[in-house]
């Protein structure tokens, strides 16, 4: 008697008091949407250094670990509605050539300037239209019209179709005497301060602009992105320490390690904190920081002042291995960009695809996020360009561009097509790369993304091991094997009650990939309606 | 004994789970959106706003000033005295104006007691930034530098001598059209030179101090100047591409009578061949020095063209070779080893000459060598070189890139 009582009460105590163990699946999972719960109203715009923020990035040993898997994603690998990502779906041509939304850019009639750029490398002021929109207006460089404006109509199109959040970017031709000088309009002078805007100002700015032949100045105008506070950029490591709701280290987000994938694809080479922007968006009573990227003068074949260096995109601006080899030998190393031959388009710039490897492109600083993608982090980024990016919508978001000429236009729409395909072969092949993963009485059914988009030979057959999974402890007891090509049919004694969950690993057999006998693993839970995926993991 | 057992049991099932059951009940999430919740929740009880170190606040205050691009109210100064100072450096204050106009005043003193003292003041930019317009007070004290007998055949032994230069000038720089660069300029010199000594310490010095025009003088001038230059390099300072011609005319008039009134002719051609995307940079320079004197007059020796030194024949000293006339022609090889780091060799070949009809290409004087150019996008910040001469072996560590 003692003794039973003696062992119930240290079940009880055991149960009770050991750790409870977080269910691998809970009852919303997968999620859609990455909730920011907590009220920002407090967070604070903060300075961002260039210089500092470079050399941090350049030497500061930014965490390069590949083994920490994404956090931002949900269950299935997938990653969910966010404040710095969303699943957009842009169905045509004319979805990708709108853009964000509707605006068009400034109305007919004069500008109000009411903002100048003083001592930037590239001229630019802010103007309000004759309806009271804000705009900020950027320009070609005087010898490369279309180039810097072009791309950055491009990319802001290309960059939201993929799910970013980006300001509304437009083409705007205009006259000097379209422009108005604001009584109020200030500037940032010289001295780095403040003061007021001159005439000659405008002047100023305009003589570093391209025009056109008829004498109009071509202008990218740039949306205010909304929100009601803008809070400077986000840094690609470590989390913002204002924002409650940023929890996430921004390396380990994967809508941010796959800017690697999109960035390579459109050489946004200068993927760092100060071309990003936070708004403090408020809805209602709820306040939450949302997170832009900007400024894309410097993508496609365009330095923002000038064409693209030939060099970028192949190292870092400061880069050891490279530096060790070219030290000594008098010029005579040989470096993947010695021999680039560009084609000569001036509105475009430097751009092509023949040279282009995905797997060796650099921004120009190193980039936290991108150091740490996984190939499962690429192989979402590349699925999701080579699922979103159509030739049609390519072609559509170039015509954007206005670059006027259509043999331009074709050569360029033409790279990034190119370009992507170069892409998914390098990284839709890196993983085991099955996807739309789905479990009824007809069997178990699943894509091979890349032998879908044609860049890999199928298998010779596939191998699901069955398992019942018990949500609680994590552990997996296998019920049984099968083999051949989906839809494959389960084992007997799968469990048939409500709530009760399945594991099921897939793995290929005589792939020349390697990466294909890893299993991905997935799990189904029974509901009434049927087995319901709930997890897939691509990489352990 | 049985009770005090069921008593225990009751008192664990009973109170014990209770209590931590209700202790748990808040805390494991049911939904994943809970869970987020609960993290968001936790990181906002310890919010605060982001602190920058101190390095980079520091950087933040440099670059909000304006960077590099704008004088700051204190700053190093590094260089700048004369050629053959050696590392200088001194405080300098200064103020950039919302206008764009700027004032600097500096002190700089050298490893080799050379002093500069200067103010300089740069009027707002004129014409959209195509005209600027600056004037300097300058005075140097340049007290032991070398003094080589003038003329190609002079021996490697020197003297040394005392210069202290006292200047007013004021200069227009205009650049109406993109590869367009005029300028031109007034001011007021005035120079006062020892008499020259043995520096008897030194196993090349010279038997005795040779006779040199304007040796122990003291000419006062008015130098006015003009040049014009077609300049299609990327930037002055640094560029991978380019083609520069420049030509500039001096006149230095000396007052109280002084026989020492000369002009001066200085022109340069300078080609940049950029091969494989600018992995290799062929360099390509001429420049010609000629200086006149007015009938009768002589050009004082510290006013003639030299060569030798950080810019021209690096592998002899500095000041080795003067005359009224020079030339020099340099190859360099530049090849890329990152962003801001070329590689450098360099062959260099040149003469004086005591008339222009005598520079031709006999008998050049000829220095190489090799080096690291540290730079920005726009100007050179660092070389490194070694080069070398029939007279040896010359360390070279500059501020500054080749003058041109």
């Amino acid at each position: 008697m003692k003794r039973t009582l003696l062992t119930t009460a240290a079940l009880a105590w055991l149960v009770v008091w050991l750790p409870a163990a977080d269910p691998k699946f809970y009852d919303d999972d997968p999620i859609s949407r990455e909730v920011d719960s907590q009220d920002a109203s407090r967070v604070e715009p903060w300075d961002i250094s260039l210089a500092y923020d470079s050399i941090v990035n350049l030497f500061g040993n930014p965490e390069v670990a590949h083994t920490t898997r994404a956090q931002d994603i949900n269950t299935i690998d997938e990653v969910p509605d966010s404040s710095w990502f969303v699943n957009r779906r842009i169905a045509t041509a004319e979805d990708m050539m709108r853009g964000v939304d509707d605006d068009t850019g400034p109305a007919p009639g004069s500008w109000t300037v009411k903002y100048g750029k003083g001592n930037g490398v590239s001229p630019g002021f802010t103007i309000v239209d004759s309806r009271g929109r804000r705009y900020f207006v950027k320009f070609d460089p005087p010898d490369w019209p279309t180039l810097a404006t072009g791309a950055e109509v491009v990319v802001t199109r290309l960059y939201h179709a993929l799910g970013y959040y980006v300001p509304q970017t437009n083409i705007a031709f205009f006259r000097r005497e379209d422009l108005m000088l604001d009584k109020a309009a200030t500037m940032t002078g010289a001295d780095g301060k403040k003061r007021q805007m001159r005439e000659s100002d405008i002047e100023a700015n305009l003589r570093r602009a391209a025009r056109e032949p008829d004498g109009r100045y071509r202008a990218l105008v740039s949306s205010l992105l909304p929100g009601a506070k803008l809070l400077n950029g986000f840094k690609y490591i470590g989390t913002r320490p204002d924002d409650p709701n940023d929890v996430i280290p921004h390396e380990h987000r994967r809508s941010l390690r796959a800017l690697r994938v999109f960035g390579a694809w459109v050489d946004h080479r200068d993927a760092k904190a100060i071309n990003s922007m936070d708004a403090l968006i408020v809805e209602g009573d709820h306040r939450y920081v949302r997170h832009n990227l900007l400024d894309f003068g410097s993508t496609l074949g365009s330095a923002g002042i000038g064409p693209r260096d030939p060099r970028d995109s192949f190292e870092y601006i400061v880069d050891m291995p490279p530096t060790k080899r070219a030290l000594p030998a008098f010029g005579f190393a040989p470096r993947p960009w010695m021999s680039v031959d560009y084609p000569h388009f001036e509105r475009i710039g430097r751009f092509e695809s023949v040279s282009f490897s995905p797997e060796e492109w650099k921004p120009r600083i190193p980039n936290a996020a991108f150091l740490n993608a996984r190939p499962d982090d690429l192989f979402w980024g590349a699925r999701r360009l080579k699922m979103i990016m159509s030739d049609e919508l390519i072609r559509a978001a170039v015509r954007a561009g206005r670059y006027g000429a259509a043999q331009t236009e074709e050569v360029l729409a033409r790279t990034l097509i190119e370009r992507r395909d170069k892409i998914a072969r390098a990284w839709l092949p890196t993983v085991n790369p099955i996807v739309d993963v789905a479990f009824a009485d007809s069997g178990l059914t699943f894509s091979n993304a890349a032998v879908d988009f044609g860049v890999a030979a199928a298998p010779s057959a596939y191998t699901a091991v069955w398992s019942r999974f018990d949500n609680t402890t994590g552990t997996a007891i296998k019920i049984g094997e099968t083999r051949g090509q989906p839809p494959m049919m389960a084992p007997a004694g799968l469990p048939s009650l409500s709530g009760e969950f399945i594991q099921v690993d897939i793995s290929a057999e005589g792939a020349a990939q390697k990466e294909w006998t890893e299993p991905v693993h997935v799990w189904f839970k029974r509901t009434a309606a049927g087995w319901k995926l709930v997890g897939l993991e691509r990489v352990q | 004994m049985t009770r005090i057992w069921f008593a225990l049991f009751l008192t664990v099932v009973l109170f014990v789970c209770p209590v931590k059951g209700a202790a748990q009940s808040a805390a494991p999430p049911s939904t994943r959106a809970e869970e987020h919740e609960r993290q968001q929740q936790e990181k906002a009880k310890h919010t605060h706003p982001y602190v920058p170190g101190f390095i980079e606040r520091q950087i933040l205050q440099f670059e909000e000033e304006g960077g590099f691009t704008t004088v700051k109210a204190v700053s190093p100064a590094f260089g700048g005295i004369k050629s053959g100072s050696g590392f200088a450096v001194g405080p300098a204050v200064g103020h950039t104006f919302p206008d764009g106009s700027i004032v600097q005043a500096k002190a700089v003193f050298s490893i080799r007691n050379y002093k500069l003292l200067q103010g300089f003041y740069q009027a707002r930019p004129f014409a959209d930034g195509r005209l600027l317009v600056n004037g300097r007070v300058r005075w140097h004290d340049a007290p032991n530098g070398p003094v080589f007998a003038v003329g190609p055949q002079s021996p490697e032994a020197r003297a040394e001598y005392d210069e202290q230069r006292t200047e007013i000038s004021a200069q227009a720089l205009a650049h109406p059209i993109t590869f367009v660069r005029l300028a031109g300029g007034a001011g007021w010199e005035k120079y006062r030179t020892s008499g020259g000594a043995i520096a008897v310490s030194e196993d090349e010095a010279l038997p005795i101090v040779p006779p040199l025009p304007g040796l122990n003088a003291d000419p006062k001038y008015v130098h006015t100047y003009g040049m014009a230059a077609l300049d299609w390099r990327e930037s002055p300072g640094y560029s991978r591409s380019g083609t520069l011609l420049r030509a500039a005319v001096h006149d230095f008039r000396a007052g109280d009578g002084a026989p020492f009134s000369f002009h001066r002719l200085d022109s340069v051609a300078q080609q940049l061949i950029p091969i494989m995307h600018g992995n290799i940079v062929f360099d390509l320079s001429a420049r010609l020095w000629s200086t006149s004197p007015d009938r009768g007059d002589e050009v004082p020796f510290f006013m003639m063209p030299s060569l030798g030194g950080g810019d021209f024949l690096r592998g002899f000293r500095n000041y080795r070779f003067r005359d009224r006339h020079a030339m020099i022609l340099t190859g360099q090889y530049r090849w890329y080893v990152q962003e801001y780091l070329d590689g450098v060799l360099f062959y260099e070949a040149g003469k004086v000459a005591p008339r222009f009809g005598d520079l031709d290409l006999d008998n050049l004087e000829k220095s190489y060598g090799i080096g690291l150019h540290f730079h920005s996008p726009r100007t050179t910040l660092l070389r490194l070189e070694l080069a070398r001469s029939r007279e040896g072996l010359r360390f070279i560590f500059g501020f500054s890139p080749v003058v041109f």
